[in-house]
């Protein structure tokens, strides 16, 4: 199961999704329903015996005003559209309340955010464990928050998509775990960023939230009736009236609490397996997350989250976070499941673990044996796509500490990464650069332009390979600047590329991170719209053209190029080479092209991968354009290693 | 069944009145936590200032032993905004808590500014190599604080607006939502005092 694959099994989850929740919503209306005319008739015939009216005469009449029988119109309908509108309520509120994505629920939380620059040494390296996972797959570095009062191990991954994903974890887990337990753990939590899994999980909190209301409101109705001290007959007579109600609202409740559990079980039991599973096979290192989750076993607080909301979002954590569970109910397979399918040789004992040494804590990065080298093929990269291997995670950390501290410093903090994008954006020595020099000591204060000239060599040094990654690397601490702050920031950006007059592709590429990560992290995903490709040929003719263009190539080459591609589409139209492509173009086919069904994109990123691959070789300008192409799909790709590619025959794609 | 439609017309009023309100406070939320998170900066920098003083002022302790109060009150301040920051944190919400920072801050760049007036008299303590590395940083994290604060200042600023439109403000209060503070340095020239470089 590639990642296209596994972003249409999240999709069909969400419509068993639905289908459950509609049961619920059924069987809770019905449950209410038996309630309302059981008490209806009781009552009625509670008034004829003990209140027997008489007529004129002084003989006894039957209540008629109280007509007794299973089939009441006007209660029905009452309690109907009483309980779907507080269920429709409680849904919308919760929606509503989300629609800020992983950074709400995060606030739900009370969660605190992580500064990558944060002084004190556990948060760093939990930042760093992020930031290298996040080169390796190819995601922009989600937001890092920390549940400060939390004494359990646990962790959760939240948002729409990559754009606003945050990854929240315990402080128990940044004080028990080593780096290898936190990197298996953050491994964990990637897969389901990866496999658009969150953005099910947030509609699940919604629909959670409206089944589960009613119960909650039957709570707090006891909770009042428990509290009511006064002693007046009349009131000691609402007292208990309240608390019928409320207990009888409780028992409905259970049946929303039960489907809740069911809907929460039946979404996420399954995917923790995939995702232990995706762990293991990003890092190649089952010790470190099996380690993670025998230590969480032993310790007295296990994965358990104190705070109330937690319920609610109980299908999000690493582990279960509320205690024992039993069968159909459990939101996570029973933990010795789980280390067992990771580690065969474990013996089934929790032995108490001290917490790490600092040694442990601290030490280098233990990533594994050696992986077996992946030849760099076309089919390679469609493969690779969301799924990070190990030689990745090793790329990105050797990265990390290949880079000198001054840039590394600069990159975890928002006052000087903007400095870092700036320093970036710099011309080779010339006229072009004196202007931008110039254009930033009008644009900027003169503590920002020191920053930019300290970092200027330093960046230079690194080639022009490590650009890219280094906006990657600072988007986390640029994410702290506040809306002027970026404003003012996306203004000097936009006066440093125009300053040569032209737009290279690394300033394109720029401009868009910042525009899609920085700017108008638009929250909710778009719908797929398009679930064949013929509409969007004319876009993906554009991003052929484009890469096969992109290095200057002779024509020959040029057109081989653009043939591959176009060959393992397989489509009866013939699709003409277009020259040159401007970038507004290229631009406008990937808004387009976003737009595509899993299926489809499937088959894009496959012809771009061939076309790139035509020739053998990986030049720098097709991989960052081929890279700029995967993230406006949304289909993260991992660092391109191998310079030399493979040319294998033209597969056919199942879509 | 007519009164079955009033009744149904009359939910969705109720809805209505009750999704409003929520709305008003999802929003709150939202920026209250925007605010209090971008605290979390001026924290980071804050505490790297104050990590940097004491060894600013044991380099400064061998040159100018006559000075010992002017160095003790640095320290003193230091210690008093290290504490205050401490609260602020905690509660970035909370008026007196910001109030409490900024003037521990302001006594703090008064402290340091006049340690570094009378420095001037001691060219050794100027030539120091460590003394100016140390002074260099502190004026850059100077820098980061102020634009940490800013950015906070920014979010407060969005916080409080949200807070008083109209119809926001008839239920901000009975939300428990209260004006938040900014935090400012009251006196600027005080400030300014630390820019003093060696150079």
């Amino acid at each position: 199961m590639d990642f296209f694959a596994r972003q249409d099994r999240a999709r069909r989850l969400t419509h068993i999704l639905v289908i459950y929740f509609a049961v619920a919503v059924v069987l809770i209306v019905v449950a209410l329903n038996l309630v309302a005319t059981a008490v209806v008739n009781l009552s009625a015939s509670y008034q004829r015996t003990v209140t027997p009216v008489f007529d004129a005469y002084g003989h006894p009449v039957a209540a008629t005003a109280h007509r007794v029988g299973l089939w009441q119109p006007d209660v029905f309908a009452y309690v109907t559209v009483g309980a779907l509108i507080v269920i429709a309520a409680g849904s919308l509120y919760k929606i509503g309340q989300l629609s800020g994505g992983g950074r709400a629920v995060a606030g739900m939380m009370g969660a605190i955010p992580v500064a990558p620059n944060a002084p004190d040494p556990a948060q760093r390296q939990l930042c760093n464990v992020v930031q290298e996972m996040s080169i390796a797959s190819g995601v922009p570095a989600p937001a890092v928050f920390l549940l400060p009062r939390e004494r359990g191990i646990n962790a959760f991954a939240a948002g729409f998509n990559t754009r606003d994903a945050v990854i929240c974890v315990t402080q128990g887990a940044l004080e028990q775990l080593t780096r290898d337990e936190l990197q298996g753990v953050i491994a964990h939590e990637f897969s389901h960023i990866l496999n658009g899994d969150m953005n099910l999980d947030l509609r699940l909190v919604g629909a959670l939230h409206g089944i589960l209301l009613i119960g909650l409101i039957g709570w707090g109705l006891v909770r009042a009736a428990g509290s009511d001290n006064s002693s007046s007959d009349q009131n000691i007579g609402w007292t208990l009236a309240l608390l019928a109600i409320g207990v009888v609202l409780m028992t409905v409740g259970f049946v929303g609490l039960f489907f809740g559990r069911l809907i929460q079980s039946a979404v996420c039991r399954q995917r923790e397996f995939l995702a232990d599973a995706a762990a293991v096979q990003f890092t190649r290192n089952p010790g470190g997350l099996a380690s993670a989750l025998k230590k969480l076993g032993a310790m007295g607080f296990g994965s358990r989250v104190g705070d109330h909301s937690a319920e609610q979002i109980a299908h999000m954590f690493f582990a279960s976070s509320l205690g024992a569970e039993w069968g159909w109910f459990a939101t996570h397979p029973p933990l010795a499941q789980r280390i067992r399918l990771i580690d065969p040789s474990w013996d089934g004992k929790f032995s108490p673990h001290p917490g790490p040494t600092t040694l442990e804590r601290y030490g280098g990065v233990q990533t594994s044996t050696a992986a077996p080298g992946m030849p760099l093929s076309a089919a390679g990269i469609v493969g690779a796509v969301g799924s990070p291997m190990p030689r990745h995670i090793q790329w990105a950390s050797d990265f990390l500490t290949s880079i000198p501290p001054v840039i590394d410093q600069a990159a975890r903090d928002p006052f000087a990464a903007r400095a870092l994008v700036f320093a970036l954006l710099l011309a080779d020595p010339g006229p072009v650069r004196e202007k931008q020099i110039e254009l930033l000591a009008r644009q900027t204060d003169a503590a920002t332009l020191n920053e930019v000239s300290r970092l200027a060599g330093p960046v230079e040094a690194l080639g022009a390979r490590a650009r890219r990654v280094l906006v990657d690397l600072a988007l986390p601490a640029l994410r702290h600047l506040s809306g002027p702050q970026i404003q003012q920031f996306t203004t000097i950006v936009q006066v440093l590329t125009d300053a040569d007059g032209g737009v290279s592709l690394f300033e394109y590429m720029l401009r868009r991170i910042l525009a899609r990560y920085l700017i108008a992290p638009a929250p909710k995903a778009p719908a797929s719209a398009y679930y064949a490709i013929q509409p969007l040929l004319g876009d993906v003719e554009v991003i052929l053209s484009a890469l096969a263009q992109a290095d200057g190539k002779d024509d020959e080459a040029v057109t081989a190029a653009f043939s591959a591609g176009v060959a393992c589409l397989e489509t009866p139209e013939a699709l003409r080479l277009r020259k040159p492509v401007a970038i507004p173009a290229i631009d406008a086919a990937l808004d387009h092209l976003a737009l595509a069904a899993p299926g489809v994109k499937r088959r894009i990123v496959n012809a771009c991968a061939y076309c790139v691959a035509a020739d053998g070789m990986v030049q720098t300008g097709e991989g960052e354009l081929l890279r700029a192409i995967t993230t406006g799909l949304e289909c993260p790709l991992p660092p391109l290693l191998a310079q030399h590619v493979q040319f294998p025959q033209p597969a056919s794609v199942a879509t | 069944m007519p009164y079955i439609i009033a009744f149904a017309i009359a939910a969705v009023v109720i809805a209505v009145l009750i999704a409003w309100p929520v709305s008003i406070y999802n929003r709150l939320v939202v920026l209250r936590n925007r605010f209090q998170n971008a605290y979390s900066q001026i924290d980071v920098q804050l505490k790297r200032r104050y990590d940097l003083i004491p060894n600013l002022v044991e380099t400064a302790k061998g040159y100018m032993a006559h000075e010992k109060q002017t160095l003790e009150a640095v320290i003193a301040a230091r210690n008093q905004a290290a504490a205050a920051n401490t609260a602020a944190a905690a509660q970035p919400g909370d008026p007196n808590a910001i109030r409490g920072i900024a003037s521990a801050e302001s006594a703090l760049g008064g402290a340091l500014g006049r340690l570094f007036a009378v420095a001037e008299a001691y060219p050794n303590l100027k030539a120091n190599e460590q003394m100016n590395q140390l002074t260099e940083e502190l004026t850059s994290t100077e820098n980061r604080v102020a634009f940490a604060r800013q950015a906070y200042n920014d979010a407060v600023l969005v916080y409080n607006t949200q807070r008083q439109v109209f119809p926001n403000v008839l239920l901000a209060d009975a939300f428990g939502f209260r004006e938040a503070p900014l935090f400012e340095v009251d006196k600027p020239q005080e400030r300014e005092a630390v820019k003093v470089s060696f150079g």
